[in-house]
Parts: C-alpha cells; sequence; structure tokens
C-alpha cells in the first residue's frame, strides 16, 4: 500500500515534468526514476484483457505443475490456470474501444502498396554498425517463443487492393489473406472488438524449441526412428545439429526440425543448434549432481534452467545491445540484478525480494491490471524486418577467407542445411557476429521479403512489407498518433514533429498527407529515435511495459525462481553463464575472437587474413 | 480487487473497479438499492443524500429503485419496447438530427448541440417537453452533483442553486420519473458521446472507423452507481465479509475501457438494463452515419 502510493506519487510528478521534458533528455539518476514511473502508469493504464470466457485446462495426471513448466503453458498461474497457455487470445495495450479493426475504404488508405514501394522499400542497405547480425536472429528466435497468429484465414474472401500503375508487381491486384480468426468467440464478445488467439504459450519458456504441446516436445525429444531419449536431451544428429523435419513439405525437405521452424533462415538454425546443445550441456551436469534422476526430470529441470538462461541474456546483454544509452544499460540490467547492480549481487546475493533493489527474479509474481497475455500492439511494436539483410557472406573464423557468399533467400528454409553442410557451425558463428543487420529504419525494408514466394506453383507472391501494414489495420492497432496518444506520449502534429529528416518529411507528407494517417510501422521507423537507440521511443514505451511483465508475471522466473524449483546447480547455471559463456562452451575456437568482445551482440572483430 | 474502506462507526464502502466484479456485485442477491440509512455515519450522510436529492413525491428516481419493484421492472419493460427504433415509433425528427450533425462535424456549439440532445429525450416521454438554458445548466449542475462529493456542492446547497435546479427538471418533466431521469441523468451520456463523436469525426482517419467503433469510442458508463449490501455477505471479491448497509460504489466509468460493450455501459442483460439502449445506440448511428456525408467544418 505504501509502496504503490509512493509510486503513485512518483508516477504523477513525472507527468508534470514529461509534459515539458521527454525522459531521455533529463540527468542519468532523473532519467532512470522517470523510466519506473513510466512503467507504473504504462502497467495501471495499458494492460487490458481480451479473455471473456476462458475454461480452465483439466489438471496433468502424473506432471509436477508445482515444479515444472507444462508444455502447453497451463498452471503456470495456480488460481488463473489457463493464463498464457497456448491457444490463448492475444490481450491489448490500447483500451479495447480503440481496437476495433479498421474497416474499408479507410482500411486501404493509403495503398499499403504504395507504402511498401515509396516508403518502406530498400533502396541500399543500412546497416545497425553499433551491432551483429545476432541481434537479428535472436529476436526472431523470442518472438517465436513469444507468439505466433497461425497460418492465415483462407475461408474469408481475401483482403484486396489495386496495384498503382507503372508497379512491377505480377498482378494488377494484391491479395492478402486476413488473420486467422478467433472460432471460440461466444455470447459475451458480442459486439466487442475481434480477437485473436496465440498458437503458442504467451510465456516465456522456451517453446520455439520445446514446443507448445506435449506431442511436439516429445517430437523434439526423440530420434529419427521415433524413440524419446531416455536420458533428458534433445535430439542432434552426429555432427551436432538439428535433425531434418520428417513432416517437411516436399518442396523443402531439408529443412531442418525445430519446435517452431516458419520463416526459417540461417540465425533461427543457429540460435537453435546452439540453444539446443545448451540444454544437452545442462542435462549432462544435473546428471553428475542427481545421478539417479530419470531422463524426464532432467529434461523439465534442463528445460527450467535454459529458458531462464535465456530470459537472462536477453535482459542484460540483447536489450543493452539494442538500446545503447546509459540509463537503458543500468535498467535493463537492474531489472536482472536490480538498483545494486551485478557485482553487488555476485559478492552478496539478493538482499531482498524486492523488485527494485534486487531485480525481478525471485521478487514476488504480480498481474498487475490484467491477466498475463502477450498483446497485439507487442506484436505489432515487434516488426523489425529490417533487421535482416539481403546479401551474406560467410568466412572462415581462422583468417576471414570467404567461403561461401550467398544471398538471404538462399538460406531460407532448407538452405540453412545447405549451408550447414558446407559451412562449420563455429564459422557460421563467425560469421553472423561479424555481420550487420539492417538498421529499423524507412527504406531499408528487405527486398526479398517484399517478393516472397507464397505458393511458387500458384504464382503467389507475398510482399511482407504491405501485409505488415495491412495487419496492424486490420487488427485494429492504432495508427502512429492514436499509438502515442493512448500511451500519453506527445503527438506530431506535423511531419516536421514527426522526423528530423527532411526527404523523409516529404515523402510521408506526399503519401499520407495528414500526419493523423501515418501508420504505426512507418511512423516508428521515420521516428527520430532517442540517443543510442535502434528503436523508436514510441516502440520503445510497450517494450518497458512488456519486457518487465514477461518476467514479472512468470511463477518460474519470480515467486519459484528458488533452488527447490530449480536446483542448486541450475540457480548457479543461470547467474554464472550468458552468451559469450553459451558459445564458447558450443564453438571453443572462438575464444581469440570473444577475448575483447564486451557484449556479444556488438560486432566481433574480423581474424587478420 | 475491490478496495474496502471501512473505519467502524465512520465509513464503510467497497470501491468496485473490475468488470468481472462489478458484474457478480450487481447481480448478487445480497445488494440491492435498498437505500434507507443504516450502517456508519458516512454511510447514512450518502443515503441521505440520495434520497433528499433524487426522489420525486416520496419515490427514488428509477435507477435507484429496488430490483424487486415490480413497477420499475414492468416499466423498464414497456420503456425499452417504445424507446426501440426498430419497434417503428418516431424518436426524432430530421431536423434534430441535422442539428447534431452539424455539432459533429464541428459547426455549432455543444451548449446548442446539448439543449437539442434534452429535448429529443424529454419528447419521449411528453411531446410538449421544452429544453431550454436554464434547463440543460439545471441538469448539468444536478449530474456534477450526482458524481460526487466536492466542498463546492455546500455552497450550491446553502444557495439554493441545487434545490431551483431540481425543481426546474422536476417541473419540466411533470414529476414524471422517468423523464425527470432521462432529462437530468441519462441525457449526459449522449452529449459526452456526441462530444467524443465530434474528435473522431475531425480525424482523418474517421472513414476507416466501424460502426461498433465509433460506438464504443463514444459511449462511458456513468462514472459511478452506489448500492447497498442487504444482508452479511461472505464474497472472495474483498478481505472478509460484507455487513448490511455497506456501501459499493460500482465504479463503471473506471471499468469502462477493460469492457467496452452494451452490458458495462447499459448494463444489458441485467436486471438493472438500461431501457433507452436501442434509442441511445440508434441516435447516436443516425448522427454518426450522417455526418459521415458532410463536410467537416475546420
Amino acid at each position: 500500500m505504501v509502496a504503490s502510493f509512493f509510486e503513485a506519487v512518483v508516477a504523477a510528478v513525472y507527468r508534470v515534468i514529461n509534459r515539458r521534458r521527454v525522459w531521455y533528455r533529463l540527468p542519468f539518476p532523473i532519467a532512470v526514476i522517470n523510466l519506473l514511473a513510466l512503467r507504473v502508469d504504462l502497467r495501471r493504464l495499458n494492460l487490458f484483457d481480451t479473455e471473456t470466457a476462458p475454461l480452465d485446462p483439466p489438471v496433468p495426471i502424473g506432471f509436477d505443475v508445482r515444479h515444472c513448466r507444462t508444455a502447453d503453458g497451463t498452471f503456470n498461474d495456480l488460481s488463473k490456470t489457463w493464463m498464457g497457455m497456448a491457444n490463448a487470445r492475444f490481450g491489448r495495450n490500447a483500451p479495447l474501444a480503440q481496437t476495433f479493426g479498421e474497416q474499408p475504404p479507410g482500411l486501404y488508405e493509403p495503398n499499403p502498396r504504395v507504402v511498401s514501394r515509396d516508403l518502406l522499400a530498400r533502396s541500399n542497405f543500412v546497416p545497425a554498425t553499433t551491432v551483429n547480425l545476432f541481434l537479428a536472429a535472436w529476436l526472431q528466435f523470442m518472438v517465436h517463443d513469444w507468439l505466433s497468429h497461425g497460418g492465415s484465414d483462407r475461408q474469408s474472401p481475401p483482403l484486396r487492393f489495386p496495384v498503382p500503375e507503372g508497379d512491377d508487381w505480377p498482378k494488377p491486384e494484391m491479395t492478402i489473406l486476413h488473420t486467422r480468426p478467433d472460432h471460440q468467440r461466444g455470447p459475451r464478445d458480442e459486439g466487442r472488438p475481434a480477437t485473436y488467439r496465440n498458437l503458442v504459450t504467451h510465456w516465456w519458456d522456451g517453446s520455439q524449441m520445446y514446443g507448445s504441446d506435449l506431442q511436439m516436445q516429445h517430437c523434439v525429444r526423440s530420434s529419427p526412428a521415433k524413440v524419446l531419449l531416455p536420458d533428458g536431451k534433445l535430439y542432434l544428429d552426429e555432427t551436432g545439429h538439428l535433425p531434418l523435419d520428417p513432416e517437411a513439405a516436399d518442396d523443402d525437405p531439408l529443412r531442418e526440425l525445430a519446435a517452431v521452424n516458419g520463416n526459417w533462415w540461417i540465425g533461427l538454425s543457429t540460435m537453435h543448434t546452439l540453444f539446443s546443445r545448451e540444454h544437452n550441456s545442462i542435462v549432462d551436469r544435473l546428471h553428475i549432481e542427481y545421478p539417479d534422476k530419470d531422463g524426464e526430470w532432467l529434461f523439465q529441470k534442463a528445460r527450467l534452467i535454459n529458458a531462464a538462461l535465456i530470459v537472462k541474456i536477453h535482459a542484460t546483454e540483447w536489450t543493452p545491445a539494442l538500446l545503447q544509452s546509459p540509463t537503458l544499460q543500468y535498467a535493463m540490467r537492474g531489472s536482472w540484478w536490480g538498483a545494486l547492480g551485478e557485482a553487488y549481487f555476485k559478492a552478496f546475493g539478493r538482499p531482498a525480494r524486492n523488485e527494485l533493489l534486487s531485480g525481478i527474479p525471485a521478487s514476488p509474481t504480480e498481474q498487475h491490471a490484467a491477466p498475463y497475455s502477450i498483446t497485439e500492439e507487442f506484436t505489432a511494436v515487434y516488426r523489425l524486418h529490417s533487421l535482416i539483410p539481403d546479401d551474406f557472406s560467410f568466412r572462415q573464423h581462422s583468417d576471414d577467407k570467404e567461403i561461401l557468399a550467398c544471398t538471404m533467400a538462399d538460406l531460407f528454409g532448407g538452405g540453412t542445411t545447405k549451408v550447414h553442410r558446407k559451412v562449420p557451425f563455429d564459422d557460421v558463428l563467425y560469421s553472423i557476429g561479424t555481420s550487420y543487420p539492417g538498421a529499423p529504419v524507412l527504406h531499408n525494408y528487405p527486398t526479398h521479403l517484399r517478393r516472397l514466394p507464397e505458393n511458387i506453383n500458384q504464382g503467389i507472391m507475398t510482399d511482407l512489407a504491405a501485409t505488415d501494414i495491412m495487419r496492424d489495420r486490420e487488427r485494429g492497432v492504432p495508427r502512429y498518433c492514436a499509438f502515442r496518444r493512448m500511451l500519453r506520449m506527445s503527438v506530431p502534429k506535423t511531419f516536421q514533429e514527426l522526423t528530423d529528416n527532411e526527404t523523409w518529411q516529404k515523402e510521408l507528407e506526399k503519401i499520407y498527407g495528414d500526419v493523423e494517417r501515418v501508420d504505426l510501422l512507418t511512423g516508428s521507423l521515420a521516428e527520430t529515435n532517442p540517443p543510442g537507440f535502434a528503436i523508436s521511443d514510441t516502440a520503445f514505451r510497450i517494450f518497458i511495459l512488456m519486457a518487465g511483465r514477461r518476467l514479472k508475471s512468470d511463477r518460474f522466473l519470480t515467486d519459484d525462481y528458488t533452488d527447490e524449483v530449480y536446483t542448486p546447480i541450475g540457480i548457479d547455471w543461470v547467474e554464472q553463464n550468458g552468451m559469450r559463456e553459451v558459445l564458447l562452451r558450443h564453438a571453443p575456437s572462438l575464444g581469440p575472437i570473444l577475448e575483447n568482445v564486451r557484449n556479444s551482440f556488438f560486432p566481433w572483430p574480423k581474424s587478420a587474413s | 480487487m475491490a478496495r474496502h474502506i471501512r473505519v467502524p462507526g465512520i465509513v464503510d464502502v467497497v470501491l468496485v473497479s473490475d468488470p468481472a466484479e462489478i458484474r457478480a456485485f450487481n447481480d448478487a442477491l445480497s445488494v440491492d438499492r435498498n437505500f434507507i440509512p443504516r450502517g456508519p455515519l458516512i454511510n447514512r450522510l450518502i443515503v441521505g443524500r440520495i434520497r433528499r436529492w433524487f426522489e420525486i413525491m416520496g419515490q427514488l428516481l428509477p435507477s435507484l429503485m429496488l430490483r424487486s419493484d415490480q413497477v420499475r421492472a414492468d416499466h423498464q419493460q414497456k420503456l425499452a419496447a417504445a424507446l426501440d427504433p426498430a419497434g417503428g415509433a418516431t424518436l426524432w425528427t430530421d431536423a434534430q438530427i441535422a442539428a447534431l450533425v452539424a455539432y459533429v462535424c464541428g459547426g455549432s456549439s455543444g451548449d446548442a448541440a446539448s439543449i437539442m440532445t434534452q429535448q429529443i429525450v424529454g419528447n419521449l416521454f411528453d411531446p410538449l417537453y421544452h429544453a431550454d438554458r436554464a434547463t440543460w445548466k439545471a441538469a448539468k449542475l444536478l449530474d456534477q452533483f450526482r458524481d460526487g462529493f466536492s466542498p463546492i456542492q455546500i455552497v450550491w446547497q446553502l444557495t439554493g442553486q441545487l434545490r431551483r435546479a431540481r425543481n426546474l427538471l422536476v417541473a419540466r418533466a411533470k414529476d414524471d420519473r422517468w423523464a425527470m431521469h432521462g432529462t437530468a441523468i441519462g441525457v449526459h451520456g449522449v452529449v459526452k458521446a456526441l462530444a467524443r463523436m465530434r474528435a473522431l469525426r475531425a480525424l482523418p482517419t474517421a472513414g476507416s472507423l466501424s460502426d461498433e467503433a465509433v460506438l464504443w469510442q463514444s459511449l462511458t458508463p456513468p462514472k459511478q452507481v452506489p448500492r447497498m449490501v442487504e444482508a452479511r455477505f461472505d464474497t472472495p471479491l474483498v478481505a472478509g465479509a460484507l455487513s448490511a448497509g455497506t456501501i459499493l460504489m460500482l465504479k463503471l466509468e473506471t471499468a469502462g475501457p477493460r469492457a467496452p460493450d452494451a452490458e458495462m455501459v447499459f448494463m444489458r442483460g441485467h436486471w438493472n438494463a438500461c431501457p433507452a439502449h436501442a434509442f441511445v445506440t440508434g441516435l447516436l448511428l443516425a448522427v454518426w452515419r450522417r455526418s459521415l456525408q458532410e463536410a467537416v467544418v475546420a
């Protein structure tokens, strides 16, 4: 009560300050407290539940829900056991009345293909030179853990709009399938905005590796002969790579097997391989300590530990690489180690179960204004396809000599297997670590993603940039100005206030006419970012709300982040390891290269040729 | 979770702002609108205030009447049928809609639109009802008084301003409690919705809004409605049991963003459903659709 009163007062004071000055223009300590104040308001005013009649799942028989994560995410919250489970609805950050999908004719204005072609399409690759390509691969690895809308709706008539004259698109009309609808709406949903379901668990539980149902979990734990590995490990082939997917489509037989292997490319393949190997290393370590425990127990504990390690790497390494400002470095590392910092934590442990003092892990679980779920607005601000380059070069880590040059289109689906057959794994890691991702700005959307062969036999192509624009409009994600308004941010009245780039101002004005029409994605890519940030302040607001929430709502990262649940070895594994340790454990030859790399997501030095 | 403010002998009030909790309390059989002075001091003052200002000839306004009151239930049913545009009755004229459209498109003043709305609502009960600047001012004062306590209200009471406002509205409603509720209380929901609609119409994205989006971005529930606990009542929604005389403040406006639908705004599907639901949504949609055919006044 006292804490919440104090928080409310601080939040109120900062609301007044922020009317005159945005948080990143304040001195360091004041800006840090400002971020906390923003989060207080966001937790109170921007979390909305869309479930109206969720059904309680059956209690799994013979499974210890108290000490292990269930495959489908049920029983994480023991009072609302459905919370965060696979197939639960996406929540919202915008008040529900503002989340009705847009209707024609406004739905198609301005034409999404024009936005894609004239504002998003990459003319020249703009690299983000402060980070390496692992940043992009990691992000997609995480997104596959958190969310999936599933395949598009093939039953309803698609969205249709004309392709402008002179466009090189092969057809005069562009069609985009609707998002898969929620087929479980009931009487209480009548008149309410459309809802969508997340096919994977909402929790940060490694479901992209371990699956969101028991069948898939057994699949990744089984040999090609479909025999469950008795030792609790994930199946990797004799070369330490992922096996081929036995269910792969006929036109893509070399696709690797992973619980989530859609939009598969070399970056994702590398992450899955690395953390599957890490899982197996954790199993080996646990087996030494607990030789009497069976494979099921070892698997479940290793899963908990591996997932928590991924969370920690995201909070303390990936995010500070993405948002390179002293305020954010402190705040994000503080979310794991607390205000007293890593050094204090490693010397004395957590002084209290207080989120601010000791970080979120082991602090009390809290759901704030709504039951936990990933939100549509979160999905929208994570549309960062611009991070993907179009061209790629694989080189030897020993002398930087090129082994293979290819386009990203060659690295999709089964293309990854072809690469692994030609390029040693350590060299793949080296090549990714020394390459730049694209910068998330206008005119930097990957060319190949704007002309994806969705169904090449039927001549169906996808312009993913146009699809991104349509998805936000269709799902009722507010446009840029409305989005900022609902986050209580200042709203640009002119294109000049939106971006400092004069060329972009003119281009945006030509296509949108009025700044209120600007789409969230376009506005976020055009916006002048806070110093050191690779993303916009608009996207960042959702980020600071949801980044903490993914931990704070999860029993296994808060109340049950304990020796009892993880084992002392498990907690120690999480606390003592990071991305560098994972890389070196599974690619020890990279030692000299990583020696002076402060953050594994920063560009690695190239080997001398 | 609902907030229970309890100081023995002084106050015993529960503030409820979660939609599911509001629904549960509203439907609980131990909770009703039986406003008789009982319980601690502040509870008695709240009840006294309700009875003093929202009664006509010893009878409370319909939105404050008992669940079991048969007259209320019958009237509610008849009104719902009479106020449904689908029933074929003329509930508004073309000229009245045109006046509201002019306001939504950025022309005419808020007061003119408010008086026109009060006129439309008044005519539902009495074809000769006459709304003017004085009745609208009186309705605004009563609405502010109903919203919650503030020190200025003491001045309104001491100077007789509140009494005069109430008496004017009662006189214009010709002592009809339903007309009084509509023209003094209910009208504000429509007026506020029109103001929000005007802001939506000014946006260049107005053409992409569905009817539902317009309705639920415009309509908001009343700020709060009171209920009283009738008998000792155990509930998981607050710590400890509630006793007879505890006042529940259902904070509908706070809950609104979490449940933008007819259930929270009109209590649709509940015993106390607003009979004007179809009328209000019909009127607002008629205004909105026509406003899309008109140009916005810069």
